[in-house]
């Protein structure tokens, strides 16, 4: 039997299959997910900002793309996985609300974007799918038996990465 | 990074809640034609992690009318409905008999902005008055999606600065049915810390 694992707003965890991990109501937020398909281990981040530097504090590095990517693959490579076999899949950074007058931080899930891809890129980690933008929520399941990315919403129906 | 109210902290903040709330009943009532109250019975500081499982999870369909405040004290005010929440308040706002609203169209959108702008204003110029700090709102804008996906979007400015919110459960009252909310004020930079500092000077 699966278990299933929640991960909340810049939280992060790590599993190994059948269980599943999800993390609900993404916005602007990011889910990142790591997978070893040998060890069938997987690993998800919900990332709320681009980069630590804005921050006033570093002290939760799973809330920062930049850092978020590294440790999650630190925890992963401690739970057995091989990080040089690591392939990424990521869903989220939607814009919820817009303003006619273009207010600029609301534009945070498109920085997030392409902060996670940037992160994946500089750890040379394959990106495999990614489903981002739009303006509604999204709720993923990350199955590590399969490395499938469930992907719900309640307006834009459901698919699979 | 948390940060703990004083008693006397949230005993302000409620207060400025009630004059405000007072104040966006009679503009309310006045522009429906209808008789509304607006009472605030609880202020809470909120970490912003536990926020989706107050409002009844992070996947429940909610309707979010998000304000961003400008210039000298940046913040976001946001009020979130359950959806069948909204349809009641718009019931109430047009003077629908209860259960009429079956969707938010634009004109339902129209009334539930401008109820959050009248509100919110309300409020900011209750704290303007005793904090003598200028806000700046904008026009609002209404999104109807998953609560958590509304409030993690809104709240993540703030997040750079403040891991809690700032949450007034707020009732709107009609004739013969009423309606809860959840309004939260999202302070960023440094507003909180000014806004609580100008309490200490000048005590409602």
């Amino acid at each position: 039997m699966a278990r299933i694992i929640k991960v909340g707003m810049a939280e992060m965890n790590v599993a190994a299959s059948p269980n599943i991990l999800i993390t609900s109501g993404l916005g602007s937020c990011i889910g990142v997910c790591l997978y070893d398909p040998v060890a069938k281990i997987g690993g998800m981040a919900h990332i709320m900002l681009p980069s630590s530097e804005i921050g006033g504090t570093k002290d939760n590095p799973a809330k920062y793309a930049d850092t978020a990517v590294p440790a999650l693959m630190e925890l992963m490579e401690k739970q057995g996985a091989n990080i040089r076999r690591l392939v990424a899949k990521y869903a989220g950074g939607a814009q919820m609300f817009s303003f006619t007058n273009g207010s600029s931080f609301l534009k945070i899930g498109e920085r997030n974007a392409e902060a996670v891809k940037e992160a994946l890129e500089k750890a040379g980690i394959k990106i495999l799918a990614s489903d981002t933008g739009g303006s509604f929520g999204r709720t993923i399941e990350f199955s590590t038996e399969t490395g499938l990315l469930l992907v719900r919403t309640l307006t834009q129906g459901e698919k699979i990465l | 990074m948390g940060h703990e109210l004083s008693s006397r902290e949230r005993d302000a903040l409620k207060e400025i809640a009630n004059i405000g709330s007072g104040n966006a009943a009679s503009a309310l009532a006045a522009m429906t034609d209808t008789k509304i109250d607006i009472t605030v019975p609880s202020v809470k500081i909120i970490p912003f992690a536990q926020v989706p499982e107050i409002l009844g999870g992070a996947e429940i369909l909610s309707v979010g009318i998000y304000t961003q405040v400008q210039v000298d004290a940046p913040c976001g005010l946001l009020f979130v409905f359950p959806l069948s929440s909204a349809l009641h308040l718009v019931d109430i706002l047009l003077g629908r008999p209860p259960g009429t609203t079956k969707e938010i169209e634009s004109l339902e959108s129209s009334a539930l902005i401008e109820t959050a702008n009248v509100v919110g204003g309300a409020y900011l110029n209750a704290l303007s008055r005793l904090t003598n700090i200028t806000f700046v709102p904008s026009v609002p804008a209404l999104a109807i999606d998953m609560v958590g996906a509304i409030f993690n979007s809104v709240f993540v400015p703030a997040s750079v600065f403040f891991d809690d919110a700032i949450m007034l459960e707020t009732v709107f009252l009609g004739e013969d049915q009423q309606v809860t909310g959840h309004f939260f004020l999202l302070p960023q930079a440094n507003t909180l810390q000014r806004i609580l500092e100008a309490i200490e000077v000048n005590k409602p």
